[in-house]
């Protein structure tokens, strides 16, 4: 017998786990061997130095906690879950995607019915408005209800669709024996979480598809020199785009231009709760603040209107982040990343960015509303592009493959659409087709990367704003979009 | 008299959340004990505990009650344990990020030296197991902090008895190592 095979016995001896026989045997070598003999004390020791471990205990009981997680489904009389329904619901993850989009719908439509006056309080008049507008978030009352709504349904699936399932989205690694469930839970489907552009429109969706093929709403930004190429050549026509990202905290938190200038960064803490807990945390609120809210009136109004910080740019500094976009009706958090700075600058960042681990970026683009358009007049000027324009995509729009994830137009094909995108927008409406989009979501490939959805929890959700800054003698877009 | 975890499954399955409350109540503490442990973090420990629970609540329709029910939690807890960290690819070691995580290390009578010292050969413990691979970590916590035979432990972990005794000597022998002063002195009393 080896040595490695006496010492294992000897670890097991001490376990009580020997059949008689193997007992009688070590301790035949016990008695005869010194070193092992040594072996044995010093694993007993280290024995009761293991389990002179004290004890460590939760801060409180997880009932109620894990009661909130679960309540959802509770209330809505929810069964409880079989192996076998949890299968097949492995077989469709995208039903936890659609759960979340119902809720975010019903929320958003609810906030919207209840609470008009919240509305107008949260639209500033003139340059404010665009800040107002791009800091209008599907969970706050939307100014612009019949284009933030759907789209907030269509990229709200973290919180919402993790809360609905109560916590179990993401559960995928189920293999135990007796249907026993397995981990994997709640991992996240992160990206999009809780941000619709919320009223902002953008040339994402000209009828022709072109420009949505250059700025493909929710595409996933790779570190691919030809994604990255053209979303700043967008950039440098619209003057501003707006992703999302998920990214670890830290990475949020070490974010700084590439020349070393130091930047400003406000990030939240994680939170002690599991993305699931929280996203049900996060409903609730909403719940409770619906009803709080009727009491606070013009006080809550307020809250929901704060805008975010303003922007903070020390001297040249090229980015700053700005403080949170925190809601009072919605208690979650968003907090948005202004990164300011010439096209070179805003790529450096980018690129930097998109070299760290665990950074998942997504265009959804935006364009500077009219400075003069007050809010009344964007929303009726946005259903009456809804409803004229519903434009279906063509099959040639429908073979378009995304952008990013390797899923890249050729050059050929890229260089055509640079080509027609400027007349094609010269000619076309901008608003949002988010009915086309979701068609197009349904019939295409996924546009996230299958791994978004194990996403790790301890991530920051944020929008990053990128705002081109002028290089000497250079002229940037004015509010409309267009070069002057 | 105290119920059995087989009534209040069976109440649960009803639709009594009250019996699933005192599920929670039972095993909470044991699970969050093991998991600190395990993660070397109280806030994925109890990250863990809750989505560990919420998971056996929505699944407990195919738990057959061939094992103990704290047998398949348990086993529910190290799956979600062991995804969250394949997941999480920290930036730190497990090692380096690992928590105060010590409730009351010392009890009251003993000397401020005591105290310290035992103090401090805990937080060495618990680096010295934050340190193992997590399938060691996880076969050495399930062993000596909660005292588990071979085959439950191999069920909770879906391996066969010999590879948990086999990982566990590697676990014990790498943990010898890395504790070695240690071992050379007898706990203060």
């Amino acid at each position: 017998m080896s040595r490695e095979s006496v010492e294992e016995r000897i670890s097991a001896y001490l376990d009580g786990e020997l059949s008689a026989a193997e007992k009688v045997e070590v301790e035949r070598a016990l008695a005869t061997d010194p070193s092992l003999r040594h072996l044995h004390d010093e694993l007993a020791r280290m024995r009761q130095l293991l389990q002179a471990l004290p004890r460590a205990t939760p801060a409180g009981s997880l009932r109620n906690s894990v009661r909130e997680a679960i309540g959802d489904s509770v209330s809505s009389g929810q069964p409880v879950e079989s192996a076998t329904q949890s299968s097949a619901n492995r077989r469709r993850p995208r039903r936890f995607w659609r759960w979340g989009a119902a809720i975010t719908v019903a929320a958003a439509a609810a906030l919207l019915l209840v609470f008009p006056w919240v509305q107008n309080a949260i639209e500033p008049e003139g340059h404010a408005s665009r800040e107002a507008i791009e800091e209008t978030r599907p969970d706050r009352p939307q100014a612009t209800g019949d284009v933030a709504v759907p789209f907030a349904a269509d990229l709200e699936e973290s919180s919402a669709g993790e809360s609905a399932s109560a916590g179990m989205a993401g559960m995928g690694d189920d293999s135990a024996e007796d249907g026993a469930v397995a981990g994997g839970g709640g991992g996240g489907f992160g990206l999009g979480a809780g941000m619709g552009p919320g009223g902002v429109e953008g040339s994402l969706a000209d009828k022709s598809g072109v420009a949505e093929s250059l700025v493909r709403p929710s595409h996933a930004l790779t570190g691919d020199p030809a994604s990255l190429d053209r979303l700043l050549d967008t950039l440098t026509r619209e003057g501003t785009i707006e992703l999302v990202g998920t990214m670890p905290v830290e990475v949020a938190a070490r974010m700084k231009p590439s020349s070393g200038r130091r930047s400003v960064a406000e990030v939240p803490q994680p939170q002690s709760r599991s993305l699931a807990m929280r996203a049900a945390v996060d409903e609730r609120k909403k719940s409770t603040h619906l009803s709080e809210s009727k009491n606070k009136g013009a006080d809550a109004a307020a809250a929901a209107a704060k805008p975010a910080a303003p922007v903070t740019r020390a001297g040249n500094e090229p980015m700053a982040i700005l403080g949170q976009g925190q809601t009072e009706a919605s208690g979650s958090q968003m907090p948005v990343m202004v990164v300011r700075g010439t096209r070179q600058e805003i790529a450096s960042q980018l690129k930097w960015l998109l070299r760290q681990p665990n950074v998942e970026l997504l265009v959804i683009a935006s364009r500077p509303q009219p400075a003069t358009a007050s809010a009344t007049e964007q929303r009726a000027m946005k259903r009456k592009r809804a409803q004229a324009d519903r434009p279906q995509p063509s099959a040639a729009q429908r073979a378009e493959p995304a952008i990013g994830l390797g899923h890249h137009g050729g050059k050929a094909k890229t260089e055509r659409a640079l080509k027609g995108q400027a007349e094609k927008q010269a000619e076309q409406p901008m608003a949002m087709r988010l009915e086309t989009y979701d068609k197009k979501r349904d019939e295409q490939q996924p546009v996230l990367p299958a791994e978004s959805e194990n996403l790790q929890r301890r991530r920051l959700r944020l929008r990053i704003r990128l705002e081109l800054v002028a290089e000497k003698g250079e002229k940037l877009p004015t509010a409309t979009g267009k070069k002057p | 008299m105290a119920e059995t975890d087989g009534s209040l499954i069976q109440r649960c399955r009803e639709g009594d959340l009250e019996a699933f409350d005192r599920l929670v109540e039972k095993y909470q503490g044991r699970l969050y004990h093991s998991l600190v442990h395990w993660s070397g973090s109280h806030e994925d420990a109890e990250d863990i505990v809750q989505d560990t629970f919420v998971q056996a609540y929505r699944k407990l329709d195919s738990f057959q009650e061939r094992s103990a029910f704290f047998t398949w939690l348990y086993r529910i807890a190290f799956n979600l344990a062991v995804s969250r960290s394949r997941r999480k690819k920290p930036e730190q070691s497990l090692e380096t990020r690992v928590e105060e995580i010590g409730e009351e290390v010392a009890a009251a009578d003993e000397s401020a030296e005591r105290q310290a010292l035992r103090a401090e050969q805990v937080e060495q413990v618990r680096r010295a197991i934050a340190q193992l691979h997590d399938d060691h970590r996880a076969v050495l916590v399930l062993r000596e902090l909660e005292g588990l035979c071979y085959e439950t432990i191999a069920e909770i972990l879906d391996l066969a008895p010999g590879t948990v005794r086999s990982r566990l000597h590697r676990a014990r022998m790498q943990l010898r190592e890395l504790l070695k002063d240690m071992l050379v002195e007898p706990l203060p009393d």
